[in-house]
């Protein structure tokens, strides 16, 4: 990889997020999926069990953290997952190899992609909880919450970079569909984890779904971050980044096969 | 004197005019994927200013050959060298355009917002305005790339090579899907900036287009060059006639011995040889004793050169 002047890069990177931004805005069963959804999701529930408590948490707090958390990590799945496995295969990201804009920036801008595209799901969450649901939040904490969850997508944004560069177009959407199921059903995003069986909930603990439901709730009631679940979300990023430079470097296997397929005897 | 001018000077001093410098180099390029050898030995140049063309039939290498001009794969021996660097720092300083195969554009995005984004990722880029007349989709700007037609999808993409204001642009089958009043605006298109020093090299399933619009002509053949040269050079290479007919049992290596041949393709009985000398080839034809029928001379055209240099159709 040639590395470029690092100023050019970031505008580069910019005018690369930029682009997808606007794909991303223009694309109505994106936003439906993640910014009406959980908006909805949180005012039905909210009607129901808004006077309840979930734990040391009112019930209001609990859904506002868990549909924000869902609504999140559906964005970051796909703005990495489907998307870019449907942009492999039709060849626009060679095309954009054969422009100066480097692997480096490219793989920094789509992570950074997957942030933004975070936002406008968090944001709707938090309006609705805010003013409608009567969540009663410091703006420092409210800062602080939309803060965790927009980085703590980013093991989601790994994990959908990961299935758009290992799956094909067809497979990659279902995939991404079971793994936010999977990750919110199991990360206590739905039901409280102290749902589950004990027997299971040292698995389901160790989720960095779980994980980003638990910070935001203890941000959300002032309570210092737990260190150990802090230093779990930081590991899946660690685990998920490395495997994901690992499958980008592997990409060079394409080429054996076209030509194995165009020399066999017809 | 700052160093840039210097750098330039030298370049003059070595007498290459802006029409004779490098575009790109292949040296003993060999490529293997696994045990199937992709490139054996590649080797040739094209200058700047000059419109060469690639052809092939499937399997040739082309594919891997641009892989590795682009800079999207190294070679495992040999030299691959864009504009006097690597590929890689060519393509990464922004001095390459690349036209790739029918690759979708990004839908949801409008023509003028692809184009402006290719835009910023080049140094030098063309004005939004310069770039939309050069690829005639001044009439496209605010069109959605999902609505395009094939042709004019096409047009964006030959934009986007031009983007950056490239000193080698590479254009991989450009012309499918145009039709014939596109396609000779995109030749008369390609044409003006290869004049302004442009190297520029192109593959194509057309022919009749590569005699007509390339200066230069290199036929790959399983990862070997089979031959290059201008497009009549390439024909009288395989000079003579062409002679095709039917013959049950037809054995390749007693054809070859006939007099006057020089190439033999079989296909089951179906027989085409290239010969200096039909009459006396056609006679000893006749000799053999085996039932020749359908008889068919005719001269050499670019195809018949084409097939009897890679004993294949352009794939």
């Amino acid at each position: 990889m040639i590395e470029g002047d690092e100023s050019t890069e970031v505008t580069e990177m910019l005018a690369y997020i930029r682009f997808e931004v606007i794909r991303i805005l223009r694309n109505v069963r994106f936003l439906g999926f993640t910014v009406a959804v959980p908006a909805l999701l949180y005012l039905l529930l909210d009607g129901i069990y808004g006077g309840d408590r979930v734990g040391e948490v009112a019930a209001g707090v609990y859904l506002l953290v868990a549909m924000a958390a869902y609504g999140a990590i559906g964005a970051a799945l796909s703005a990495n997952g489907a998307a870019l496995a449907a942009e492999r295969a039709s060849g626009w990201l060679r095309q954009l190899r054969v422009t100066p804009l480097s692997d480096r920036a490219w793989l920094a801008a789509r992570l950074m992609l997957a942030l933004v595209a975070v936002a406008p799901g968090v944001l709707a969450v938090s309006l609705c909880a805010g003013v409608v649901g009567h969540v009663e939040l410091s703006p420092a904490r409210w800062l602080a919450l939309d803060g965790l969850l927009l980085l703590g997508s980013l093991p989601f944004g790994l994990l959908g970079m990961l299935v758009g560069l290992l799956l094909d177009a067809q497979s990659a959407q279902p995939a991404q569909v079971l793994l936010l199921m999977l990750l919110s059903f199991a990360g206590g995003l739905f039901f409280p984890v102290s749902a589950f069986p004990s027997g299971v909930r040292p698995v389901l603990e160790s989720l960095p779904s779980y994980h980003l439901l638990s910070l935001g709730e203890q941000l959300a009631i002032g309570r210092p971050p737990a260190l150990d679940q802090l230093a779990g979300l930081v590991g899946s990023v660690v685990l998920l980044g490395a495997l994901a430079l690992v499958v980008w470097r592997r990409s060079d296997r394409a080429g054996a096969e076209r030509l194995r397929r165009a020399r066999r005897p017809a | 004197m700052c160093p840039g001018t210097a750098g330039a000077e030298t370049r003059g001093m070595n007498g290459r005019g802006p029409g004779g410098e490098e575009a790109a180099v292949f040296e003993g390029v060999v490529k293997r994927y696994g045990e199937v050898v992709a490139l054996d030995h590649l080797s040739f140049r094209v200058e700047r200013g000059e419109v060469v063309a690639l052809l092939g039939p499937n399997g040739a290498g082309k594919s891997t050959a641009i892989d590795l001009l682009l800079g999207l794969r190294a070679p495992d021996a040999g030299r691959v060298r864009v504009l006097g660097t690597a590929p890689a720092r060519a393509v990464a300083e922004g001095r390459v355009g690349g036209m790739l195969q029918s690759g979708a554009l990004p839908a949801g995005a409008r023509v003028g917002e692809v184009l402006d984004l290719v835009r910023a990722l080049y140094p030098e880029a063309r004005g939004r305005e310069e770039l939309l007349e050069l690829a005639d989709l001044t009439e496209l700007r605010g069109r959605r790339v999902e609505t395009l037609s094939g042709g004019q999808a096409q047009r964006v993409h030959f934009a986007l090579a031009l983007a950056g204001r490239p000193r080698l642009l590479f254009l991989d089958e450009p012309t499918t899907g145009l039709d014939v009043e596109s396609r000779r605006r995109f030749w008369a298109t390609v044409r003006a900036v290869a004049v302004d020093g442009v190297g520029v090299l192109f593959t194509t399933h057309y022919l009749d287009e590569a005699d007509a619009n390339a200066d230069r002509i290199l036929v790959l053949d399983r990862g070997r060059l089979r031959r290059q040269g201008t497009p009549s050079a390439i024909r009288a290479a395989a000079s003579g006639r062409i002679i095709r007919c039917s013959l049950a049992g037809a054995d390749p290596d007693r054809l070859r011995r006939l007099p006057g041949v020089v190439d033999v393709v079989v296909h089951g009985e179906e027989v085409t040889m290239r010969s200096t000398d039909a009459d006396r080839t056609v006679g000893a034809l006749y000799a053999l004793g085996g039932e020749v029928r359908d008889l068919l001379v005719s001269g050499v055209g670019l195809e018949d050169a084409f097939l009897a240099l890679t004993g294949d159709g352009v794939g």
